[in-house]
């Protein structure tokens, strides 16, 4: 009911005065002087000192409100048109495939941040290489080329068709050739779009060629059994291995596969039931697989062929003409004939591999395999591996034809010859007579520079494709983001410029499997774009042996080794992280320190101690190296146990001059020592050395390399292991106990814990590179790290020991008396954070930014560090990382995050540290907190396993598993339970949450 | 009325002839009631001058990050910590001096404890910016205090010696600034009430208004025993805690029981010998001779000599203790700091803790006052190295070899702490000039019970037998302040 | 004569003074009070002044501040959030010493000297109740109130006798510092 009060404006309205009356005619009680103030006299009235500072106080007080604006404000543009598959804060997989090997993709936002491998794949299981972690980088890499240039100059693409496809026709009515330089293509695709191109313009060749050539193993198999394959070795199937310097678990062919198959026969579980490989390595430089063979011999690149030689001559019992033994190496000699005995007595069983790219010896390895009955078990020529295809022969053959003038136009695809070929000068004054030179580099890089057209590829994960890394196993490669620049998959290229009625590489990507490889495997696009692969399965692997007289290749041998023989002999090789150089930009390759050397940002001259001391070189001294070729490099020295005495090692693919801002000027380049010899080409050479007098400071990871006989490290040898499985691990495992003098703290949920199986860790590195991707680890560069200021959260501490008669010896003062430093062994520990239960850390921080969880880790929140740096001090394992600048956006770190295109890669999961805070492994807390929910939101307990820690999903041999503690059936508490169980420093009781698995050697000792 | 007379056996306190109360005024309060002479602003001038440097540094490191510094994953902490204790060990004799010797009733403290306990809170002050300064981000420095804040119920860690140090330091700092100025009061109110305009204005308002009245010169001296009772503990606990950051970690070489009574013993012993660097300048650019005589001077070189002679056996208890421990990161970890990359850190520390102060077993060395003040350099030089083998040695050689590290100071350390050494000076100096550097009310004490003057009237009276006079007269010998004439009984 | 605020006797040592007081106090002249540049020992007995109670200021101050710091750790440590620090129980009480130590000192001294402060009016600014300008600096002044001893003469005479340099009959109360 609507209220009839009646409010009074005060006792003038209730009295009804005059006045009142009179006041409420107007809107304003007072009537207001506008009039006045309209009138001239109101304008003009000059302000009174009273209003002027009300004024001025206004004023001021306004502009400083106003001044009160909050930090500059960064735009963000919301999806306007929101994707339906994107859900902001999700994770988007999607299924591609990398170097052959098939791969899942995390997204955010519609943003590829991570690569893991497809645990349903083939090739290395669910892990993956560093490359394959690191290469995602590459797509946000600020160096590579905005759009498509012409003459040297940006062109848009229908310039460049234009130009094209005319001068295409200029050279196809001038009758002169085209040929197309790519690095070894297995996708079925690309091989049908060349094959379509050869249609269009018939005097084409496709040459692959590949910047370190596996020519020598293919073609000594087309000698040897008419097949010029690569063929899929099996180390899961060899009891006994011997290799003559291939770095088989490096960089050989298809490390991670073989790393995968290799420790399935020395991991814990094939421990368990009394099974250990035995591996033999006979090689020049200290390799990783060097690292991990259980009795290493170094030999010159001149011995190495006679070591083949002899091998076979004691295997077959044939002694081989003109060859006997090993004169100038007798250690190499009898250890010869013992791994003869050993391979022998594992006959079908055994397998022996050379990393030479000599025809003569791999056709020598051959028979050897062949003696032992390799092929067919160890060894498959019917699944073979197509991940290497380059002919050396071919493209030297093609050098000759543009110096002949008779090539018109040339393509490089994903090949960069004007750096990668050892006679890079003869290359360049031959390309210089092609008149039309087109590269698909994504950047303007050594030999793009020199071409008149440059049509960016996409990177991988922009674009469609497939790939066929062996025999019968199809990967798909799906684009995981919307081309960032102006580029173009290099397929399309050659469709459009070769007029194919297909235009898009997509549609024809889909023909191509649609017609050739979905009907045989009997999948449908969809499945393959979710699973990401198809596999026919093996064909029946036959066995072959070497019918062909050795005699000739054993006299080119003998010869080749004469030639090499010189006071000092060079050696070449791939590092892990850096390979042939083509990543040479990936900050995260550069900083990934070398499993044997940790050594990051430059190439170096490796050598024996003792033999640098007979040349009176110190470490880091910078030397002179001349090879018979006459080329020279000036490099610092390292001093390198375990490499072969008056020998160098220097790893190729460094000294990049057009990679970008990182890879540039990074090392010397070291491809032009290779020579071309037997039609193959060789990466050894004669090579004279000498000090130039200046000193270079290497940036390492590591500077001592001894364990100093502590316990941190426990070894064991296989003899030992069988007798007694606790041998060595000071008998841990169930019986581990944990004292305390005050009541424990319940873990009532989880407790995360990890075991780490030295037995596995290869020491590659994998999971270095995925920690940083994972955990936006910021690259702090060479001056960083060589003032001890790398930041990686895992690291893999690398120990070298010494064999004498009397034992192992460890200790740095022992070493310095030591005569003989060649008979080396190494160990690889990753060590991380160990989320101590009683952690050092947590106790000394003044603000409890570091404090423990209740289950079972020891968080850091960096919001709340001071940067006192005292837990670091007292973390014994000293795992603990300080943001000594502002890593991300220091300019004096231009070298990775330093523009807002390559921030792209980060993590959204994890923050981002400023200066002046501690940092360290969180065991991943993300992903654990992103398991939790998802167990959550599907209403169940979480599975074991569910949750994977990047380091651990980065392993292709499986040396790291995470779990829960609680969990009595997880997989890590099982494996805590093993005999070889120990726990690093665990004498001072600040009770690790990490276990170590004992290291065994398969040794006689 | 003779009861004022101590023994005469004891060595005067106070030489000079016709010393009388308004002449120890008047003596006292020359550079501060005159213009500051040519030594004082060339001393002003460059300490000023590396005061400066510091402040660059500071910014330098402010502006760009702790990378500014040597130190690595490895090695956390290094000049800046070894600056930090340097410092508050020498920061510990001023209080020592006023508290202990007072408690003690060793009445040679009143002609030195004022400029000692000056010194004391200068360096403190020192210690504190490099408590600052190493921070990584020293703008949230206030977190470390357990202040309610925005973030709810988020506190301290009360476990961490970090913690303990910012109590004690700051308890340390406040209480000792208390003492000082307590005792300042009579001394301010006699400049006071000498001078005339601005000055006695300001001076007025620092007394603030004392007056020697009876009951305050009582209340007065109830405070200053109090004060001293409580700081003694105070002292002690300071570098106690300051230890325990080393003594209660897990790093071989600093994991020690020993650290407490050893710090503090090295903390006496820098601490003396810098006052001892600061007075034997002083007394001489001040003509303080009749105040700060041979025997203040010779006490001092005992204390360094006992002091000294303590941190050794510590060192060789350490060595011992390692050996005996039969842990092999211990052994390893002292083994290395013997004969290790950074053998020469130790050799200089042993060299000029262990070795140097022994020389003043020698009364010759002792009463030289060249002799005293080089040995006082060297002594605090020694004691630098000593925090600098203690931090680094034990850090950059820990547990996990592969993280072993060497190293290596940058500019920027170096600038940092020869500023603070400015900043340190700076402060003294002022000091100099404004305040009275002796405490003229306890030196006044003095007069009547143990100045020379009073000792050769009781000889002249005969109030004393020949023996004793002579014994007396004898012990004079070394005074650089007593003429020959008055050393002769004869003469007298 | 009837204007004189205080008769100052001026010594120029310690010890005539005190015989001056004993002089004067066998004559039953009360003293107003004594200023000397420097404590003289045994004169509160002379003057009958008691014993000063800071020390027991100081001692609740102490305790006070002991049970500060144990409460303020208990509640931020132990009630308000406590967490798993390096698995030690949350109220380790060892840890809790040092500071407990130091508050303990702290709140002693500062609390004992601001008593003292307050007790003597000490503050910064206070205008000095000085009768003599050199009684800070080397003369022993005793203050003698003419009213309630109304015989000057008498007095001039004793204190010459016990050695007064110097006799002043203020008509000012104390000396201006305008």
């Amino acid at each position: 009911m609507e209220s009839n009060k009646k409010y009074w404006k005060g006792l003038e309205e209730l009295n009804n005065t005059p006045e009142f009356v009179e006041f409420n005619k107007h809107e304003f009680a007072e009537p207001v002087p506008i009039e006045e103030v309209m009138s001239e006299a109101g304008l003009n009235t000059v302000t009174p000192r009273r209003d002027f500072l009300k004024a001025l106080g206004f004023g001021v007080g306004a502009v400083t409100l106003a001044a009160c604006q909050s930090t500059p404000i960064h735009k963000s543009i919301p999806y306007l048109v929101k994707p339906e598959e994107v859900v902001p804060g999700i994770a988007n997989y999607y299924a591609s495939s990398y170097h052959g090997q098939s791969i899942l993709v995390k997204t955010r936002e519609g943003r590829p941040i991570k690569v893991e491998g497809n645990p349903a794949g083939l090739l290395g299981n669910h892990g993956t290489d560093a490359q394959a972690q690191a290469s995602v980088l590459d797509l946000y890499d600020a160096s590579k080329l905005k759009g498509p240039m012409l003459q040297g100059k940006a062109a848009s693409w229908p310039q460049v068709d234009a130009f094209v496809r005319n001068e295409l026709n200029k050279v196809q009515t001038g009758g002169k050739k085209i040929r197309i330089i790519s690095s070894s293509i297995n996708s079925p695709s690309t091989k049908a779009v060349v094959a379509d191109f050869l249609v269009k313009y018939p005097n084409t060749k496709h040459i692959n060629v590949d910047a370190v050539s596996y020519t020598g193993i293919i073609k000594a198999n087309e000698n040897s059994f008419g097949k010029a394959v690569l063929p899929r070795y099996r180390f899961d199937r060899a009891d006994v291995i011997v290799s003559f310097g291939a770095d088989f678990l490096g960089t050989w062919i298809t490390a991670e596969e073989y790393g995968k198959q290799y420790i399935s026969n020395r991991k814990a579980a094939s421990l368990k039931n009394k099974k250990m490989s035995r591996h033999i390595q006979f090689e020049t430089g200290m390799s990783m697989t060097g690292t991990n063979a259980d009795s290493r011999i170094p030999v010159k690149p001149s011995e190495e062929g006679l070591a083949v030689l002899a091998l076979s001559s004691a295997i077959t019992g044939s002694p081989v003409n003109g060859a006997n033994g090993i004169p100038g190496n007798p250690v190499a000699d009898t250890a010869i004939k013992l791994a003869a005995k050993e391979l022998i007595n594992a006959r079908g069983k055994a397998l022996v591999v050379s990393g030479s790219n000599d025809v003569s010896v791999q056709t020598v390895v051959n028979a050897i395999n062949g003696a032992l009955g390799s092929y067919g078990t160890t060894i498959d020529l019917d699944n073979p591996s197509y991940q290497y295809a380059g002919n050396d022969a071919e493209f030297a053959e093609f050098i000759n034809e543009m110096n002949r003038g008779e090539v018109g136009a040339v393509f490089f695809l994903n090949s960069n010859p004007a750096y990668e070929f050892f006679n890079a000068k003869l290359f360049t004054d031959s390309l210089a007579k092609v008149p039309l030179r087109i590269s698909f580099a994504d950047r303007q890089d050594e030999t793009a520079s020199l071409c008149n057209v440059i049509a960016p590829n996409h990177n991988y994960l922009e674009s469609w494709g497939d790939e066929n890394a062996f025999e019968g196993y199809y990967t798909i490669v799906q684009p995981t983001i919307n081309p960032v620049n102006s580029t173009r998959q290099a397929e399309e290229s050659l469709l459009l410029w070769s007029d194919n009625q297909i235009k898009t590489y997509y549609e024809y990507v889909r023909k191509t499997w649609d017609t050739n490889i979905l009907p045989a495997a009997g999948k449908t696009w969809k499945e393959v774009l979710q699973t990401g692969f198809v596999y026919s399965g093996e064909k029946a692997a036959g066995t072959y042996s070497v019918s062909l007289a050795l005699g000739p290749v054993t006299q080119t041998i003998i010869n080749q080794s004469k030639a090499l023989a010189k006071e000092v002999e060079l050696h070449l090789y791939q590092t892990v992280a850096l390979r042939d150089g083509k990543m040479a930009n990936n900050a995260y390759l550069q900083e990934l320190p070398d499993p044997v050397s940790k050594v990051t940002w430059d190439n170096y001259a490796a050598i024996a101690p003792k033999f640098a001391q007979k040349l009176g070189i110190t470490e880091f001294d910078l030397v002179e190296i001349k090879s018979a070729n006459g080329y020279s490099i000036v490099l610092p020295a390292l001093l390198q146990p375990g490499q072969a005495q008056g020998t160098i090692s220097v790893a190729v693919g460094y000294g990049r001059t057009k990679a970008g801002k990182a890879g540039n000027e990074v090392g010397k380049n070291a491809f032009p020592f290779a020579a071309f010899t037997n039609g193959t080409l060789q990466y050894t050479s004669a090579a004279t050395i000498s000090k130039t007098g200046g000193r270079y400071e290497l940036a390492q990871t590591q500077t001592h390399h001894s364990y100093e006989g502590r316990n941190v490290i426990r070894e064991t040898s296989f003899k030992e292991y069988s007798k007694d499985a606790y041998s060595g691990s000071g008998n841990h495992g169930e019986k581990h106990k944990t004292y305390d003098l005050w009541n424990k703290y319940e873990q009532p949920g989880h407790s995360w814990v990890m075991a780490i199986d030295l037995n596995a860790c290869t020491g590659c590195g994998a999971c270095v590179v995925a920690c940083n991707v994972e955990n936006n680890i910021p690259v702090v560069g060479r001056d960083e790290v060589r003032r001890r200021r790398d930041m990686h959260w895992i690291r893999i501490d690398r120990y070298y020991s010494f064999n004498t008669t009397e034992g192992a010896v460890t200790e740095e003062k022992e070493i310095a008396h030591l005569e003989n430093l060649d008979n080396v062994s190494v160990v690889h520990q990753p060590m991380l954070c160990q989320h101590c239960e009683h952690a050092p850390c947590e106790t000394v921080c003044p603000v409890i930014a570091t404090m423990h969880s209740s289950e079972g880790l020891n968080h850091m929140a960096y919001n709340r560090c001071i940067g006192t740096r005292y837990c670091a001090n007292n973390c014994p394992y000293k795992v603990r990382r300080f943001n000594w600048f502002n890593y991300w956006n220091d300019s004096r770190f231009d070298n990775y995050l330093n523009n807002e295109f390559t921030q792209l890669v980060l993590n959204p999961d994890v923050t981002s540290r400023s200066r002046g805070v501690m940092e360290k492994c969180t065991m991943c807390i993300h992903r654990i907190q992103a398991g939790k929910l998802q167990a959550k939101l599907e209403r169940r307990p979480l599975k074991d396993g569910e949750i994977q820690v990047a380091c651990q999903q980065a392993c292709t041999t499986g040396a790291i598993i995470f779990g829960d503690a609680n969990d009595p059936n997880s997989v890590v508490s099982k494996a805590l339970k093993d005999e070889r169980t120990y726990y690093v420093l665990e004498e001072i009781n600040v009770q690790p949450g990490i276990g170590y698995q004992v290291k065994v050697r398969n040794t006689e000792a | 009325m003779s009861s004022h007379h101590e023994s005469i056996l004891r060595e005067p306190l106070i030489t000079g002839d016709n010393i009388t109360y308004s002449k120890i005024t008047n003596d006292i309060l020359v550079p501060v009631e005159n213009k500051p002479n040519k030594a004082w602003w060339i001393g002003f001038i460059i300490a000023s001058l590396g005061a400066l440097m510091w402040v660059f540094s500071v910014g330098y490191t402010f502006w760009f990050g702790i990378g500014a510094w040597g130190l690595n994953k490895t090695v956390g902490w290094a000049w800046d910590i070894t600056g930090f204790v340097w410092w508050v060990g020498i920061g510990h004799a001023g209080t020592l001096i006023s508290a202990v010797l007072l408690l003690f009733r060793q009445n040679w403290r009143n002609s030195i404890n004022r400029s000692a306990e000056a010194m004391t809170i200068f360096a403190v002050i020192c210690a504190a910016t490099y408590v600052g300064a190493h921070m990584g981000r020293v703008w949230l420095a206030y977190w470390a205090l357990p202040l309610p804040n925005q973030f709810g119920s988020l506190w301290v860690n009360f476990n961490s010696p970090l913690v303990w140090d910012v109590f004690a330091i700051s308890t340390y700092f406040s209480v000792s600034l208390l003492f000082w100025y307590t005792g300042l009061l009579p001394d301010i109110a006699t400049i006071r009430d000498r001078a005339t305009g601005l000055r006695r204005r300001v001076y007025s308002i620092l007394s603030f208004g004392w007056n020697g009245s009876v009951k305050t010169w009582q209340r007065f001296e109830a405070v200053s025993l109090i004060l001293a009772g409580v700081s003694t503990p105070l002292v002690l606990s300071v570098h106690t805690i300051v230890s325990m950051d080393f003594a209660t970690s897990v790093i071989p070489g600093w994991h020690t029981t020993i650290f407490p009574p050893y710090f503090v013993a090295g903390a006496i012993f820098s601490g003396f010998a810098m006052v001892q660097t600061l007075l034997l300048i002083a007394r001489k650019v001040m003509n303080f001779e009749n105040y700060i005589t041979m025997f203040h001077i010779e006490s001092m070189n005992k204390i360094i000599m006992l002091t000294g002679s303590i941190v050794g056996v510590a060192y060789l208890t350490e060595l011992f203790i390692a050996w005996y421990s039969v842990s092999e990161y211990e052994q390893y970890a002292f083994l290395n700091r013997v004969s290790g990359p950074y053998w020469w850190a130790y050799w200089t520390m042993m060299t000029c803790n262990v070795i140097s102060p022994q020389l003043f077993w020698f009364k010759k060395i002792r009463t030289s006052i060249a002799a005293s003040w080089v040995l006082s350099i060297v002594v605090n030089i020694g004691m630098w190295f000593e925090r600098f083998v203690i931090i680094v040695t034990s850090l950059h050689r820990d547990y996990i070899p592969s993280s072993w590290a060497m190293f290596y100071p940058s500019v920027i350390d170096v600038t940092l702490f020869i500023g603070s050494i400015g900043v340190f000076f700076t402060l003294f100096l002022l000091f100099l000039r404004f305040l009275p550097a002796i405490a003229m009310a306890e030196v006044k004490l003095l007069v009547k019970s143990s100045s020379h003057q009073e000792k050769k009237q009781l000889i002249r009276e005969d109030k004393v037998s020949k023996e004793e006079a002579e014994y007396y007269l004898e012990s004079l010998n070394t005074y650089d302040s007593v003429p020959e004439s008055d050393r002769e009984l004869a003469k007298i | 004569m009837s204007n004189t605020k205080y008769i100052l006797a001026h010594f120029d040592d310690p010890d005539e003074m005190m015989y001056g007081i004993d002089k004067l106090q066998e004559n039953n002249i009360s003293i107003y009070d004594v200023f000397t540049p420097m404590p003289i020992h045994g004169i509160e007995a002379k003057l009958g002044i008691k014993r000063s109670r800071l020390p027991i200021a100081a001692f609740c101050f102490g305790i006070t501040g002991t049970f500060t710091a144990i409460s303020m750790i208990y509640y931020m440590l132990v009630y308000d959030w406590p967490m798993n620090i390096g698995g030690k129980p949350a109220f380790a009480m060892p840890n809790f010493v040092p500071i407990t130590f130091e508050v303990t000192v702290l709140f002693c001294s500062f609390g004992m000297v601001f008593t003292f402060l307050f007790a003597n009016h000490l503050f910064p600014g206070r205008a000095p109740r000085v009768m003599d300008l050199r009684a800070t600096n080397d003369r022993f002044v005793i203050a003698i109130d003419p009213t309630e001893n109304p015989y000057p003469d008498k007095i001039n005479d004793l204190l010459k006798e016990a050695g007064a340099v110097e006799i002043l009959h203020n008509e000012r109360k104390y000396v201006s510092y305008e």
